[in-house]
């Protein structure tokens, strides 16, 4: 169907669905004409007005949400915190994998001297940041895969929870990372002001400190090797780390 | 004075808005109408969204401002204003009016009234909206301003009360003498078609970006420019009716 047959077609619905909605209002309302008098009109609007004050009286009491809204001073807190990441990360410094981020660890066992490892990012947009590390406490024929993330934040929200972790398995002596597919996550957000308005004046823009921070870097896979292994990057999308 | 009553100016606008504010009430029903299937419509998707999207992550924040609610009842209260200039009110005029003044002044007096209903209703509206969104989506229910601001508060009626008096200008430029209605039609028409023909000369960033009082201020001197200008012309008007 072209857009046009599309938007015709919702177009007769709407108006037909308007008519069916004018006909039974016309209905009803001859049939209630002489229920609403003025009295119980006037107690209708009270009431109704009555039951939004209960709404915020209820919302203002007990309304709590679970997902906190960063404040400016903890925005900036998190930002010193994770702001050297990409310059040990340049400097191929493993330093900025401290065990607090780090969220999952595979264990795989592997044949040989040689552990191949296939990306699969899945689409366009992801990209998986992989890096390759040596430590001596692993035996041979062993690798570590550890998956940290670091806090990811967008609108003054920790998404960094929300974020898939990657699909990591072994199979025919190949480790395969795969990136998830596609994940959506709603939020709803209570704004008492008029929108349109906070929108459009300038003070949110002359800010001069963002709400809204995502690092590209905010996820890290380590490949942990014994020494003396090496990895096969045909792809070379792996980096290495001291 | 036609009234065979000897009553004062002052008494005879206290009834008529007494009389007036009784008999319309009916017209505050249809903005609860209104509000209710508005607010049921946008249940799920608020006034606004947001969308970000990095990797494999979307993230979407359906936001719930006022602005639905207040531009539903901005555009009550300007039909509102027209239907009290409408001959099917006039009819219902109590019988003690000598004269389309003191009729004109006990509409505007009525429709300020009902604008400070209104926004209660447009209040109440709202935060029955977001109690409902609470239980339902407890998990991604973010809030970041629960309680309205009594500046906002103040443009919101302000706000009503201007498109009310707009509409009850456009009501009564109809109804006086031939050379303002074709004045209105001049200024109607241009009011159309300029901002067609000339899109760039209609900015309104400026009045955005005044504080919030301001705006209000701002809005309460064109409305009283339009009430005045209201009772001018019914001052002008044939007193009898046709």
């Amino acid at each position: 169907m072209t857009n046009a047959t599309v938007l015709l077609l919702s177009l007769l619905i709407t108006i037909l669905l308007l008519t069916l909605v004018f006909f039974i209002v016309r209905k009803v309302s001859n049939k209630t004409k002489n229920f609403w008098t003025l009295k119980r009109l006037s107690i209708g609007i009270t009431a109704y007005i009555a039951v939004g004050l209960f709404a915020l009286l209820y919302l203002s009491l007990f309304a709590n949400s679970s997902i906190q809204v960063l404040s400016k001073s903890e925005l900036k807190k998190i930002e010193k915190n994770i702001e050297p990441i990409q310059k040990y990360d340049q400097e191929y410094n493993s330093s900025f994998l401290t065990d607090n981020y780090k969220k999952k660890t595979w264990e795989f066992d592997f044949l040989g001297g040689t552990l191949p490892v296939t990306i699969n990012n899945g689409n366009e947009d992801s990209s998986l940041n992989i890096r390759h590390l040596y430590n001596d406490n692993i035996p041979a024929g062993k690798a570590i895969v550890s998956y940290y993330q670091f806090p990811a934040i967008i609108d003054g929200i920790d998404i960094s929870d929300k974020i898939p972790l990657p699909n990591v398995y072994m199979s025919q002596n190949q480790l395969w990372i795969e990136a998830l597919s596609r994940h959506e996550v709603n939020y709803h957000r209570i704004k008492a002001s008029i929108g349109i308005l906070d929108f459009n004046r300038e003070e949110d823009f002359d800010d001069d400190y963002p709400s809204s921070i995502f690092y590209l870097s905010s996820n890290f896979i380590v490949i942990e090797t014994p020494n003396g292994t090496d990895i096969e990057d045909s792809q070379g999308v792996i980096q290495y780390l001291r | 004075m036609q009234s065979l009553t000897n009553m004062s100016f002052k008494t005879i606008i206290k009834k008529q808005v007494k009389w007036k504010a009784k008999l319309y009430s009916s017209a505050l029903s249809s903005l609860i109408i209104l509000q209710v299937i508005f607010g049921a419509l946008l249940f799920s998707s608020g006034s606004g969204s947001s969308g970000h999207g990095r990797g494999n992550l979307n993230v979407q924040f359906s936001i719930y401002s006022l602005d639905t609610f207040l531009f539903i009842t901005v555009f009550w209260a300007f039909i509102t204003a027209i239907l009290f200039t409408t001959k099917a009110y006039r009819m219902d005029d109590l019988s003690i009016i000598s004269s389309r003044t003191s009729s004109a002044i006990a509409n505007i007096l009525v429709l300020i009234l009902y604008s400070f209903f209104a926004v209660l209703i447009m209040l109440a509206s709202y935060y029955i909206q977001i109690l409902g969104l609470m239980l339902m989506e407890k998990d991604t229910f973010i809030i970041d301003k629960l309680l309205i601001s009594p500046s906002i508060f103040i443009l919101c009626i302000c706000s009503i009360c201007l498109f009310s008096a707009i509409g009850l200008l456009f009501g009564y430029c109809f109804q006086g003498p031939s050379i303002i209605k074709i004045a209105s039609i001049v200024l109607l028409a241009i009011g159309i078609i300029s901002p067609i023909i000339f899109p760039e000369s209609v900015n309104l960033q400026p009045f955005i970006q005044l504080p919030d009082l301001m705006l209000s201020g701002f809005y309460i001197i064109v409305s009283i420019l339009c009430f005045t200008l209201c009772i001018w012309i019914a001052d002008k008007s044939e007193v009898s009716r046709k």
